[in-house]
């Protein structure tokens, strides 16, 4: 039998942008957001990376609800290794990323790469 | 001699079983879900469609094959959404005004499957559906039940179990 999700729970995302598209990273693996390097992105501390970003940075609420593990498809095809699950909004869809596992350098650009 | 006459109830009633096939109804049949991909006509059983979806908001997802448009909400669940032409070696086009997604399962796999056109829900007799022959290609011979005609075309009965393992496997 299927168990009823808790509506009270909830999850804290840092929302950026990168190649045109939204991605979000759980809140409590973020542990500063940094001012802006020399090409004028935003940079997040995640563990000892940084990490540069495109605007806008934002620290959104998202219901359980909202989240939805990655459909067996898109887990068995998607290059993006770091994704994890999706979030639902009234724009579209966020991409939820594990912060350890995004590439190496700068993930913002390799993100743009697979956008 | 006079014509025979008929009461507007006889004439209706003979009017609305002129057109029907005869079907044996003890012959089993079974339900299927008639569609069009690329200019071809292909079938799932029913039984493995959930529901039969037009003008669902698709998000691309990046990182994905061109071959997986991306994933659409459903009544609060995310489903993915692939193109069946890549898998089946045919030509990919774009989604025309009458597309509809399938939502397809097996197991524990399910997805969205575009389709060009959803032609037909029919039941259709066991014994009129063929072994697949053997001028399907092999792509096709894969993923092939069998093949049956449906309004006078011919229609290639697709197993989703195997596309959907396959398409997991990294084809289309």
């Amino acid at each position: 039998m299927p168990v009823a999700l808790d509506d009270r729970l909830s999850l804290d995302v840092v929302t950026f942008a990168a190649g045109g598209h939204r991605y979000g990273i759980e809140a409590s693996r973020v542990s500063a957001q940094r001012p802006a390097a020399g090409d004028g992105r935003p940079l997040l501390q995640i563990g000892d990376r940084l990490i540069a970003v495109t605007p806008p940075v934002e620290l959104r609420r998202f219901e359980a609800a909202a989240i939805h593990p990655l459909p067996p498809l898109v887990a068995a095809r998607c290059r993006l290794a770091a994704l994890l699950a999706l979030a639902l909004d009234g724009e579209g869809a966020i991409l939820l990323l594990d912060g350890d596992r995004l590439p190496e350098g700068d993930p913002a650009l390799a993100l743009e790469a697979l956008a | 001699m006079s014509e025979p006459r008929a009461t507007l109830d006889e004439v209706l009633t003979a009017r609305r079983q002129s057109g029907k096939a005869i079907v044996n109804v003890d012959e089993p049949t079974v339900k299927l879900v008639v569609f069009e991909v690329a200019g071809e006509s292909f079938a799932f059983p029913a039984g493995s469609i959930r529901e039969i979806l037009a003008g669902a908001t698709v998000f691309f997802v990046p990182g994905c094959p061109v071959s997986l448009e991306g994933v659409i909400n459903v009544r609060g669940d995310i489903e993915s959404v692939i193109g069946l032409a890549p898998l089946l070696g045919l030509p990919a086009g774009e989604a025309g005004a009458g597309s509809m997604i399938l939502l397809g399962h097996d197991g524990a796999m399910s997805s969205g499957i575009r389709v060009d056109r959803v032609v037909d829900v029919a039941d259709v007799a066991r014994t009129a559906i063929q072994p697949p022959p053997a001028v399907l290609s092999e792509t096709m011979r894969r993923v092939a039940l069998g093949v049956l005609s449906h309004r006078a075309r011919p229609v290639t009965l697709l197993d989703l179990g195997r596309i959907f393992e396959d398409y997991a496997r990294g084809v289309g």
